[in-house]
């Protein structure tokens, strides 16, 4: 199992190589929930240095695309050294055909967050020979080992943040400021919560950015305890440091390169970033409400 | 031809549908479906609902569009078989899964739910490559991006133009999942987006007043024509929880712009439209993204914005033309003396005084107050079953 981590600033690619076996980086024109929004110049820099350090190099273009958007996204792709870049993860089918038509259809890995959440629908793009896919975050830990147990490509899991839970295309906080006559000087800032009437002791990070507002999980998700498990079936666990820094990849990746808990740095990080550690889904079962 | 395809919860309202003119109704079954709270369909229930709109020569489809999960799988193709033998017209599937095994192992007609939000040309041709016939789109697209899409697809476009908004692209969200265990795409949705949220920066309140990811409800009757032109094959009505009155008021006045739309070539005044929508139960509307991206008057940010509707006041159930006494079940309350409006299922309305009422046991009575009573009341006109009585 291959650790991959999202990262704030080119400079710590280094750093972060002692742990992280590879990167994910991208650009508010076309991924989103990003870390930090990398400019063209800087993504083709990160794929310079992850090459340099022998690293993976994943590009997140994870909007939903409209059809202009994936003409802007074709030109922006052939724009890259893609040939030293390891995937492209995608949310949207569309931008799946686009990189088909490009020859690049062995570089996508599908991330469409909720909707692979058993093994037929985990594989069913095998036929077009992509390079892997996300399984869901809203399922057990058991099905994650079921579905791995049959997986016909590669696995991609976030195995540690905060996972998002909303995406809508609309600037949510824009428009909540419009209504109350506010400029909006909250957009794509990365320290904003709401809080809901019934659940204080839960705050939502909210994210609006170029596209759409994202609510994530109070809890900081992480598999620390199942690397055991699931070092059978996933390929790559993702470390998705949004909301947190470089210095908090480092510490983690640290724990999970090593297969470590480390009390200590837990506790540390715990206090210091003012989070609470759960496991997410992977002992609590949805309900599949059939009546009432 | 244009089609306008209507929800139902049941086969009462699946008949209202059809008779207030809907061409085409979606159900869902007790299995694979979302929407668990709206009272989904036993396969007797489908059997019933195909045989009446195959005599009309419409049509029923049948949602299927759970997500599921390893323990859902079971039965799935039996399900589907079943469906078959009960000459459903399509399933409307999100799920690879469900539409393979529907392909593979039936005849029957697949739809995209908006559950996959296509929201690009090659995104629905990828589902239409795949088997898929006809493909709802995603919600957030607009009317010049529906247009534009339509000539890149072989694929039939269906849109929505009335209802509830997901906040979420759809299927994309997990704020049920996450915050009530129940799981929106398993038919759980609790509508924690419509909740009231507090906007904090830094532990801080950065306004006194109530965060709100609540959208208006969708609401497109001024995008009719431009839609119909586009090539648009199917125009899609939501909600199956909805009222017997709502589904009428809202297929009739959809049913009429329509038609008159194709009559006319124009439509002049979308005034009398907008005051006969406005009889159902709606939440406040907005016509969603199809005019662009949303902005505050497509949002809401009182913590209700439901506008009850007491116009409902019966339905009838049978008329005898030689006494004028319609038989009718009460919904609301009302009184002899009160104006009355017949909402009949061609659309048009007639009016009448209430002069005399009387129950089961011909015991006179001024007053109805008993959901559900059956009544016999003179009507100075024919009407005929399903038409339905309002306080003017």
């Amino acid at each position: 199992m291959k650790l991959l981590s999202t990262f704030y600033q080119l400079k710590n690619i280094e750093k972060l190589s002692a742990y992280a076996d590879g990167f994910l980086v991208g650009n508010e024109d076309f991924g989103t929930r990003l870390t930090h929004s990398f400019t063209t110049e800087e993504i083709i820099s990160a794929i310079h240095l992850a090459k340099k350090f022998s690293k993976s190099l994943f590009l997140v273009c994870n909007q939903m695309f409209t059809d202009k958007m994936l003409v802007e996204f074709k030109l922006w792709i052939e724009g890259l050294p893609i040939i030293d870049v390891s995937g492209i993860i995608i949310a949207d089918l569309g931008a799946y055909r686009l990189l088909d038509e490009l020859g690049l259809s062995k570089k996508t890995i599908y991330n469409p967050e909720t909707l692979l959440t058993n093994s037929h629908d985990f594989n069913f793009l095998s036929k077009n020979r992509i390079f892997g896919a996300y399984i869901a975050k809203e399922i057990t830990l058991e099905d994650v080992l079921s579905i791995g147990k049959k997986k016909e490509y590669q696995m991609f899991m976030v195995g540690h943040g905060h996972l998002n839970m909303f995406y809508s295309k609309r600037q949510l906080i824009d428009t909540f400021m419009a209504y109350q006559k506010a400029e909006n000087l909250y957009h794509n800032h990365q320290d904003l919560k709401i809080v809901e009437e019934n659940r204080k002791e839960d705050p939502y990070p909210i994210l609006e950015d170029k596209a759409g507002t994202h609510v994530f999980r109070s809890q900081m998700f992480s598999s620390l305890k199942h690397l055991e498990d699931l070092n059978k079936c996933i390929d790559f666990l993702v470390i998705d440091t949004i909301f947190k820094d470089d210095a908090y990849a480092l510490e983690v990746l640290k724990m999970y390169k090593e297969e470590q808990e480390d009390r200590n740095t837990i506790k540390n990080l715990k206090e210091k970033y003012c989070e609470v550690w759960d496991e997410g889904f992977f002992y609590k079962k949805t309900i599949y409400q059939h009546k009432g | 031809m244009i089609e306008l395809l209507a929800p139902a919860g049941d086969l009462e309202k699946l008949k209202i549908a059809l008779m207030y003119g809907a061409d085409a109704v979606f159900i869902g079954g007790q299995n694979f479906s979302l929407r668990a709270r709206a009272s989904n369909f036993t396969l007797d229930d489908i059997l019933e609902a195909t045989t009446f709109a195959h005599t009309k020569n419409k049509k029923i489809y049948i949602t299927t569009n759970i997500i599921p999960h390893n323990e859902d799988l079971d039965g799935l193709v039996e399900y589907l078989k079943a469906l078959e033998e009960r000459n459903v017209d399509a399933i409307i599937s999100a799920s690879p899964f469900i539409i393979d095994m529907a392909l593979k192992h039936t005849k029957l007609e697949v739809h995209l739910s908006t559950q996959q939000s296509a929201t690009n040309a090659n995104a629905v041709n990828f589902w239409h490559d795949y088997g898929v016939k006809r493909i709802v789109l995603a919600r957030e697209l607009d009317k010049h991006q529906i247009k534009d899409l339509i000539p890149k697809t072989n694929a039939d476009i269906e849109v929505f133009i009335h209802g509830g908004m997901c906040m979420s692209y759809s299927g994309r969200c997990s704020l049920s999942n996450n915050m009530t265990d129940r799981d929106a795409n398993r038919g759980g949705c609790a509508h924690s987006c419509r909740w009231n949220y507090e906007l904090t920066q830094n532990g801080e309140t950065v306004s006194n007043k109530m965060f709100s990811m609540s959208s208006k409800d969708l609401q497109a009757l001024e995008q009719i024509p431009f839609l119909i032109e586009a090539g648009v094959k199917s125009l899609k009505i939501e909600g199956r929880m909805k009222s017997l009155h709502y589904i009428a008021t809202v297929v009739a006045t959809y049913r009429r712009l329509i038609d008159t739309y194709l009559v006319q070539g124009e439509i002049k005044n979308f005034g009398p439209f907008l005051i006969e929508l406005q009889k159902a139960e709606n939440r406040l509307t907005s016509h969603g993204y199809l005019e662009g991206l949303p902005g505050i008057n497509q949002q809401l940010f009182a913590k209700k914005s439901e506008q009850p509707s007491q116009l409902f006041i019966g339905l009838v159930k049978d008329y005898d033309e030689k006494t004028q006494i319609a038989t009718i079940e009460q919904r609301n309350y009302f009184e002899v003396g009160y104006e009355i409006e017949i909402f009949h299922p061609t659309g048009t309305e007639s009016t009448f005084i209430l002069e005399e009422m009387s129950d089961e046991q011909d015991e006179k009575l001024n007053v109805a107050r008993h959901p559900k009573q059956i009544l016999h009341i003179k009507v100075p006109f024919p009407v005929e079953p399903y038409a339905m009585l309002r306080k003017k």
